[in-house]
């Protein structure tokens, strides 16, 4: 079922469009604790941009949240005491829209999920493109990244980018939420500096002045200058 | 604090509750291709409105 469904190359690139996938796994924590080969982690990067440990049969999941999933509504679903067990969940209601107890193949699940994604349109219409939804997602992340590693000129220019008037509120959104977040980054970063100024005036100046190049027309230029200023 | 970072600290903090995993997973490899999983119920229903999908539950067993 795993590798004919959730690393099956079709159902992967379909899932992409138009799916959400969930996993409930049992019995996580005993092939943990012993050390399974299925249990095994790989390193990686979170969207804040720290070392996490995801689940190699998972991508993308740590351990942590593989529990938290199995002790969610989404595990209530199968109340049939056998494993395999695939549902299908109308996310307007929670309300089951199909069920299937053994394991089912990748085209079965497909032409299932179109039959749901039809209903689903008569009664809530289109929703968003994914693909729109994952580039303001990676800007938002790239611009987080670019915060942190200190170069607010590439954070802002990546936000600018995935700005569009007639996006989607919920993406107008995403994009100022980015923003704030950045902005918290350089506030941070100031406020670093004016500390660094205690031990070293003439270097926190120097970064503070290629702050304020950076930070022009945001809402923190005012707070640099005061913080030069300071110096 | 994002919720998905709240969450996930939520989670860590149930796990200390409800008795920590005596062993860490083992490291390995880069992981195969496969779908993309929401990492918690609640992002899962906040996506798939936004997209007007459905949600696709897999319950499987470790073993």
């Amino acid at each position: 079922m795993h590798r004919s469904v959730l690393q099956n190359k079709k159902y992967i690139e379909f899932s992409e469009r138009y799916t959400v996938e969930v996993i409930s796994l049992g019995s996580l924590e005993q092939g943990v604790e012993k050390e399974d080969p299925k249990a095994a982690t790989y390193s990686a990067k979170n969207e804040e941009g720290e070392d996490v440990e995801y689940m190699l049969e998972f991508p993308g999941l740590t351990l942590e949240q593989m529990i938290a999933l199995r002790k969610s509504p989404a595990s209530q679903f199968n109340d049939t005491g056998k494993i395999p067990f695939t549902c299908l969940v109308d996310p307007h209601t929670g309300e089951e829209i199909q069920r299937w107890s053994g394991g089912q193949s990748a085209n079965t699940l497909i032409e299932a999920v179109m039959l749901a994604r039809r209903d689903l349109i008569q009664a809530h219409g289109e929703g968003l493109a994914r693909q729109d939804l994952r580039e303001v997602e990676d800007a938002v992340a790239d611009a987080k990244s670019e915060a942190r590693a200190g170069d607010f000129s590439k954070a802002f220019r990546a936000l600018d980018k995935a700005s569009d008037d007639d996006a989607h509120q919920v993406l107008k959104d995403k994009v100022a939420a980015g923003r704030e977040a950045v902005l918290k980054i350089a506030k941070e970063a100031i406020d670093d500096l004016r500390e660094l100024a205690l031990d070293d005036p003439s270097q926190a100046k120097r970064e503070l002045s290629r702050l304020k190049r950076q930070l022009r027309g945001t809402a923190l230029e005012e707070i640099v200058q005061d913080a030069i200023d300071s110096i | 604090m994002s919720m998905m970072r709240a969450l996930g600290l939520a989670a860590v903090g149930a796990l200390v509750l409800g008795g920590p995993v005596a062993a860490q997973p083992r490291r390995a490899e880069q992981p195969k291709p496969s779908v993309r999983y929401a990492s918690t119920w609640e992002d899962a229903l906040a996506e798939a409105k936004l997209l007007n999908v459905p949600i696709v539950v897999h319950s499987h067993g470790f073993y």
